[in-house]
């Protein structure tokens, strides 16, 4: 059942602690996946991804703040582009910002690895429809 | 015949003469101050010979224009003997009134006896025609100086320019002198299309110009002329003639540069507002949607201690939204600061102030600062704002400090042409400014992870600086440190 579990692992890339938190204890209390590993820093999460890559087990919905997104380093822009393409199997990558502004949708589309733009904090019916959908 | 009575008789054969001619002829004996008037003086000014009496007084009294007394008296007791003096006086005619004649005079003799003789001419058509004249280029004169506008001509052939006297004033040139296209060109700041090639295109290709500049006068003034053309083409479709304008839009072009000025000013605060904006929805937003994010955790929590912990997060984002109201109204403060003015704050008493209040960080960091404020020692500023700028750049550097050694700042003043200068040069890590140089000064941008960092003091510093007419940037290289530039005023 160790798959499975990894197919229940959700990754979240921000810096707010709260929302962190909440994410964390929403989907725990909802039993919207097994698993949220987080980051605060970029660099970690690359680390993280690239291991993950190489095993084979990677989360199945990563979440990243979109202003974080904008200051990736090209290697991690690399590492998420190469996350999508490369595997059969889909790993949804959503851009979440507290205010989704037109420009910066716009912005967004440029990342073309990405799956869609959430809102911050997301709602649990959002998260139902992601997470579920991605499972 | 005696010599005498010969004379005499000459004298009358010649007024016969005149007579005869119908000539406005006149003659005067000096001795016996009388005088003889010819029947073409009397038909010149229309009157018959038994009209008026033809004495010195009349003439004097009611035919010569009051005004040209002086001149005719003066022209012909002017004593120059076989010679003609010449002037122009206005005399009463029967029914035209004054009109212009030209008189002809010269002193005889002839024994004892003196005589000036004269003649009239009417050129009252032509003089008249000279007035309007006169008074036509003095109305154009004046609408061209009021225009600011000059004439200037060029023979395609000789390349020969002719200016007009306004042209002159213009290039602030004191004494009418012919000037070659090449010496006009000189009066021109280089320009991409000089002044000789718009000419040569104009004549080549038979086409108007209409150009713009700048130009150095004779004085060594910077005005803008508008330069502009028209050529003339004879039936050969040749150049025969360029004539054109130079007109002063100093004026105008200082407005618009002015103008261009301030609209990018406000075209730069609006970019400001607007990002403040962005940045107060979005912290407002961030903070709001965290606490209705927690507050509904918090219902949905049964556990004593899940509630607990939910409940001290919703603490903390209550307390960093009033840190939030609290960084807005420390940006809203500057527009009041503004009113409270300025005074003259020497820059070493202001680092001293800085220094003492950030002690115990720069002994902790084993810091050196090093500062150099003679070439400027004071400045007229808004005493807070140079405080925030020494305390946000100083405990900038030993925030961002290098880990392998220990910070040295240097601080020191310059002044280029009318604009005090403020520097802080550091050693520290350094900020990548391809990644990150366009946000800098943006609020909550902080690019180190440092814990420290609230990403509010580069913003506020900025914000400042440019709220009293300055500027700020910054060089920085990774691993080598940072230098900000401030133009303070």
């Amino acid at each position: 059942m160790e798959i499975d579990k990894i197919e229940g692992t959700v990754c979240l890339i921000d810096r707010d602690p709260t929302y962190i938190y909440g994410f964390k204890k929403l989907t725990l209390l909802k039993k919207l996946c097994s698993e949220v590993i987080d980051f605060q820093d970029h660099k970690e999460a690359l680390n993280y991804l690239a291991i993950q890559k190489a095993l084979g087990k990677l989360p199945y919905v990563i979440l990243i703040d979109i202003h974080m997104l904008e200051h990736l380093s090209p290697e991690l822009h690399e590492t998420f582009g190469e996350i999508n393409s490369r595997l059969g199997k889909n790993v949804a990558i959503y851009a979440a910002g507290t205010l989704m502004t037109n420009a910066e949708s716009e912005r967004a589309k440029k990342y073309t690895y990405l799956t869609g733009c959430i809102l911050k904090p997301t709602t649990e019916h959002q998260l139902v429809s992601i997470l579920g959908s991605a499972a | 015949m005696d010599s005498l009575r010969e004379e005499e008789f000459k004298q009358e054969h010649n007024f016969n003469i005149a007579n005869l001619l119908d000539a406005g002829t006149w003659e005067y004996e000096v001795e016996a101050r009388s005088v003889k008037w010819s029947d073409g003086f009397y038909r010149a000014l229309d009157y018959d010979p038994a009209e008026i009496p033809s004495t010195p007084e009349y003439f004097f009294e009611h035919l010569l224009y009051h005004e040209d007394k002086p001149t005719f008296l003066h022209t012909i007791y002017q004593h120059n003997p076989g010679k003609t003096s010449k002037c122009q006086i206005r005399l009463l005619t029967k029914s035209a009134g004054y009109r212009w004649f030209k008189s002809f005079s010269q002193k005889t003799e002839a024994g004892d006896h003196h005589y000036i003789v004269g003649a009239i001419i009417d050129i009252h058509q032509y003089k008249t025609m000279e007035i309007e004249q006169i008074r036509r280029r003095k109305q154009n004169d004046g609408i061209n100086s009021l225009a600011k506008t000059a004439g200037w001509q060029l023979n395609p052939d000789t390349m020969e320019l002719t200016l007009s006297p306004e042209a002159y004033s213009i290039f602030e040139l004191q004494e009418h002198v012919p000037i070659t296209l090449d010496e006009a060109e000189t009066f021109l700041e280089p320009n991409h299309q000089t002044f000789t090639e718009h000419v040569k295109e104009t004549i080549k290709l038979t086409k108007p110009f209409d150009a713009e500049h700048l130009c150095r006068t004779a004085r060594n003034n910077r005005v803008w002329l508008r330069v502009k053309a028209v050529p003339f083409i004879d039936d050969k479709g040749q150049c025969i003639n360029v004539q054109g304008i130079f007109q002063n839009i100093d004026g105008a072009k200082s407005r618009e540069k002015s103008l261009q000025r301030t609209i990018s000013q406000l075209t730069e605060q609006n970019k400001r507002l607007q990002n403040f904006a962005f940045i107060v929805s979005h912290n407002l937003r961030s903070n709001t949607g965290n606490l209705k994010f927690m507050v509904n955790l918090f219902e949905q929590t049964t556990a004593d201690n899940d509630k607990t912990e939910v409940f001290n997060h919703i603490r903390s984002v209550s307390e960093s939204l009033n840190a939030t109201i609290g960084h807005l109204n420390e940006i809203v403060k500057i527009q009041a600061d503004l009113g409270t003015g300025r005074r003259i704050v020497a820059f070493k008493d202001m680092y001293d102030n800085v220094v003492s209040a950030v002690k115990s960080f720069i002994e902790n960091t084993n810091a050196t600062i090093e500062t150099d404020f003679t070439a400027v020692s004071e400045i007229n500023y808004i005493p807070a704002y140079l405080e925030s700028i020494f305390q946000n750049l100083i405990t900038n550097s030993l925030k961002y400090r290098h880990p392998d050694r220990a910070p040295y700042i240097k601080i020191y003043t310059q002044r280029k042409g009318q604009h005090i200068w403020l520097f802080f040069e550091d050693n520290g890590r350094g900020i990548d400014m391809k990644l990150h140089g366009s946000r800098i000064f943006g609020m909550y941008k902080t690019f180190h992870d440092n814990p420290d960092a609230r990403g509010m003091g580069l913003f506020m510093t900025r914000q400042q600086i440019e709220a009293l007419g300055g500027s700020i940037e910054i060089t920085s290289e990774v691993n080598v440190g940072t230098k900000f530039s401030i133009k303070l005023s």
